[in-house]
């Protein structure tokens, strides 16, 4: 099964790229791009819901950051991982997307690493739901 | 005019009164005689002496024919009567004075009253009433007196004195009566008996032991010899005692008569003197002495009852005719009767105080002597201060110049001081400005970093793929090209904005404990993809449990630099990278140690500087220069050192680096440090 990719970062090249690295390489993405936040949650509102979504920190008009809380607020949409795509190496970064985010990947990264990243988060959400719903079991009584 | 005396045996009455004159006699006799007689003795003789003869005559006249033709009868009669009384007075005022050692005044007043009583009677002697009233009169004074005596005097004797004065008084009544009345032949018998009895009495008085009392009666001239003996032995006894502490004693003891000849020397004035004490005894004082000496010794002797300075030196000639010195000190000494009768002297061997003494003399003589070269280096020194003085003013002149010199120089250096205010102004201005610029720098790279970053993402997403897909081998050469200055591009972005943020003092570490060995083998396993084909072998000789504080990401980047610079710079196809941690006081030093090219003593100076590549002739896209700089900044951010060490060319490096050894104390974990 196809997965979809949300790539959401102000750099149209980025995305270009992404779209010919992941997409052309490997076959089994599709991938989606939004120049800005804005865009992406309004492909989110019409519920486009991608199986990631990778996120720019540094971007004009809205952050990642704030993308970010919008797509948490939702319940609807505060399933859908996030990878945080940053050029920033300072530790705030390092860590908000590591502890926010269900990872993050430093530009200019490595196709292969990403490949890694998002398989690895691909990976762990389908662990994770059923770890939710024994959690759910767990506290229920 | 007869008197007849009835019923009396005359012989028997012969006999006694001659046995009462016997007893009085010798009493008498016996006091006025004895060796020790005094005052006492002599009044108690001259009392009893009378009584005797009256009895004398009572004995060999009786029955007396008192007539008054018959004077010499009638006189002794009367006259023997009265002494009596007399010597009962004695006994009295004897009695009275008892306790007063000197009897010179009882005595007197008992020969005033003797010789009183004899007048009275002479110049009565033909009075027979006046006399026989007088003598009523002194038996009744001699009985009150006798009374108050008893009072005072409490003793033994005092009772039978009382008995016997009693015994005097009637008998004197009596008699007095018996002249006058001559039919009374019963009173003559009484006047007989009372006088036995009162002599009886009396005699016992005087004849009493001393064990009733030592101080009474007449048994102390019997038992005075026994006591004697008994004085003579304890004298002889405690003679013997002082004797002994007189020889033992630890001084010279020397007496002499009043002619200076010794009658005693205790030993150690024969030792002293090198005679023996016999030798001394008997010789005078003089000849163990010279002449001049001999003059001293008789003034000195001369003046002894003068009682002044009685203690002298005195040098004595000893046996071996060497001279000794002494310390003399006298005394006179007198007799009972308080007479001058010699010397005692104290002699003291001096001897050795007289060598200290000279001695010291001599050592005071020396210290005078040493005194005058004192004196003389005094004069010198005075000199020596005289110069100093003159130098001292020329000092004090050159001293105001220079007080002069100093006080422009205290204005310069207020001027310099104005100066340097400003210039610290400056100083912390520009300190402001290149930190601001610094600020600014670090600002920019990061900055630039960022937008370098962004645009680098696409290349290096896209050139691998285009270099894949290309097919015209020349084109492939030329993107290889591309491909090879982008890495480094990338390289260089990456590790610039590193070392930038290292430097920068807002960078904080996230230190945390982690286990070395442990990490080493996490890193090894993630680098082994990264060797490029070269066969690298890695060796972890860290032991377990090094446990040490730090940032987990910089140390990952730390090994990270170390274990690319070692393949890096390895040419053979086999690199052996071995890694070790020894602790060092409160650090770990841990070595990396690779068997690649080698570092010569220069590269070994610069190899931690930024941008520095050991071939600068070499194009080498995969260096940065800044591999090396990035560790050195990450080992000093962690408090650490980091240093090389190489053997030369070819012959492989050693990294080492300190860490600081962490021991557990509980709530240290997850500390951030601020370097």
């Amino acid at each position: 099964m196809t997965k979809t990719i949300l790539v959401v970062d102000d750099n149209p090249d980025v995305i270009t790229s992404l779209k010919t690295g992941l997409e052309d390489a490997t076959r089994v993405y599709r991938i989606l791009g939004a120049e800005n936040g804005q865009k992406c949650l309004q492909m989110l509102k019409d519920n486009i819901i991608p199986d990631v979504i990778l996120l720019d920190i540094m971007m004009p008009q809205m952050s990642g950051w704030e993308v970010f809380d919008r797509i948490k607020e939702n319940p609807s949409w505060n399933t859908i991982p996030v990878i945080f795509l940053t050029a920033r190496t300072d530790r705030i970064a390092k860590n908000a997307g590591g502890f926010l985010g269900d990872d993050y990947i430093e530009k200019p990264f490595e196709i292969v690493d990403l490949k890694n990243r998002i398989e690895i988060v691909f990976h762990n959400k389908a662990s994770k739901k059923t770890l939710i719903v024994g959690d759910v079991f767990i506290r229920k009584p | 005019m007869d008197i007849a005396f009835a019923g009396i045996d005359i012989a028997a009455f012969f006999w006694f009164a001659l046995s009462i004159f016997i007893i009085c006699l010798v009493l008498s006799l016996f006091y006025l005689f004895l060796k020790d007689r005094d005052f006492r003795k002599i009044m108690m003789a001259l009392g009893i002496l009378p009584s005797a003869f009256t009895f004398l005559y009572l004995g060999v006249k009786f029955p007396p024919v008192i007539q008054p033709e018959n004077t010499l009868s009638y006189f002794i009669f009367r006259g023997g009567v009265l002494p009596i009384v007399v010597s009962i007075l004695f006994i009295l005022i004897d009695r009275l004075f008892y306790r007063k050692k000197d009897f010179k005044l009882p005595f007197i007043m008992f020969l005033f009253v003797y010789i009183l009583s004899f007048i009275f009677v002479l110049s009565n002697i033909f009075d027979e009433n006046i006399y026989s009233s007088l003598l009523i009169f002194f038996t009744l004074i001699v009985v009150v007196l006798c009374i108050i005596l008893i009072i005072k005097v409490r003793i033994f004797s005092s009772w039978l004195f009382l008995l016997s004065i009693c015994c005097f008084a009637i008998g004197g009544i009596a008699l007095n009566i018996y002249i006058n009345e001559t039919e009374h032949v019963a009173n003559t018998t009484l006047t007989l008996f009372s006088f036995f009895l009162g002599y009886i009495f009396l005699v016992l008085i005087f004849g009493l032991s001393t064990s009733l009392n030592e101080k009474e009666g007449i048994g102390v001239y019997f038992t005075i010899e026994k006591r004697l003996k008994k004085v003579e032995a304890a004298l002889n006894e405690s003679e013997q005692k002082y004797r002994q502490v007189v020889e033992n004693l630890n001084e010279g003891i020397w007496v002499l008569d009043n002619n200076a000849s010794t009658t005693y020397a205790n030993s150690y004035v024969a030792q002293l003197l090198g005679y023996t004490t016999n030798e001394i005894t008997g010789k005078r004082l003089f000849e163990f002495m010279d002449d001049n000496w001999k003059k001293i010794a008789e003034e000195k002797l001369k003046h002894i009852l003068d009682n002044v300075d009685n203690e002298c030196e005195f040098e004595f000639l000893r046996k071996n005719k060497t001279r000794i010195s002494t310390s003399v000190r006298m005394s006179p000494l007198f007799d009972v009767d308080g007479k001058y009768i010699g010397a005692l002297a104290g002699v003291q061997d001096i001897s050795n105080r007289k060598r200290m003494e000279s001695e010291l003399n001599e050592k005071l003589d020396k210290l005078q002597k040493g005194e005058l070269a004192t004196l003389n280096i005094m004069e010198d020194l005075q000199n020596t201060i005289g110069a100093l003085t003159i130098a001292e003013t020329e000092i004090r002149e050159k001293n105001q110049e220079l007080q002069k010199i100093n006080s422009e120089l205290i204005s310069a250096r207020g001027e310099l001081t104005v100066l340097n205010r400003d210039l610290e102004k400056k100083v912390k201005e520009r300190t402001a400005d290149v930190e601001k610029l610094l600020k600014q720098k670090d600002e920019f790279i990061g900055q630039l970093g960022h937008d370098l970053k962004t645009p680098l993402t696409p290349l290096n997403i896209l050139l691998p793929i285009v270099r894949e897909r290309e097919q015209d081998p020349q084109l492939k050469e030329l993107l290889e090209v591309i491909f090879n200055n982008v890495y480094y591009m990338k390289n260089l972005v990456i590790k610039t904005l590193a070392l930038a943020q290292l430097n920068s003092p807002n960078t904080h570490l996230s230190l945390q404990d982690i286990d070395l060995s442990m990490q080493i083998r996490d890193i090894l396993d993630l680098e082994i993809p990264l060797f490029q084909g070269k066969n690298v072998i890695l060796e972890n000789n860290i032991p377990t449990e090094t446990i040490v504080q730090v940032d987990l990401l910089q140390i990952r980047e730390l090994f990270d630099n170390l274990i690319s610079n070692a393949v890096k710079y390895s040419p053979e196809d086999e690199v052996k990278i071995t890694f070790d941690a020894k602790p060092m006081d409160d650090f770990i030093v841990i070595s990396v140690k690779d068997t690649g090219i080698g570092l010569e003593s220069d590269q070994i100076r610069h190899v931690f500087d930024e941008f520095y590549k050991a071939d600068y002739s070499r194009h080498d896209l995969q260096s940065t220069g800044l591999g090396l700089s990035i560790c050195k900044r990450i080992v000093e951010k962690h408090g650490g050192r980091i240093w090389v060490e190489s053997q030369g060319k070819g012959k492989g490096s050693t990294f080492f680096f300190t860490l600081k050894h962490h021991k557990r104390t509980s709530g240290e974990e997850n500390i951030i440090c601020k370097h």
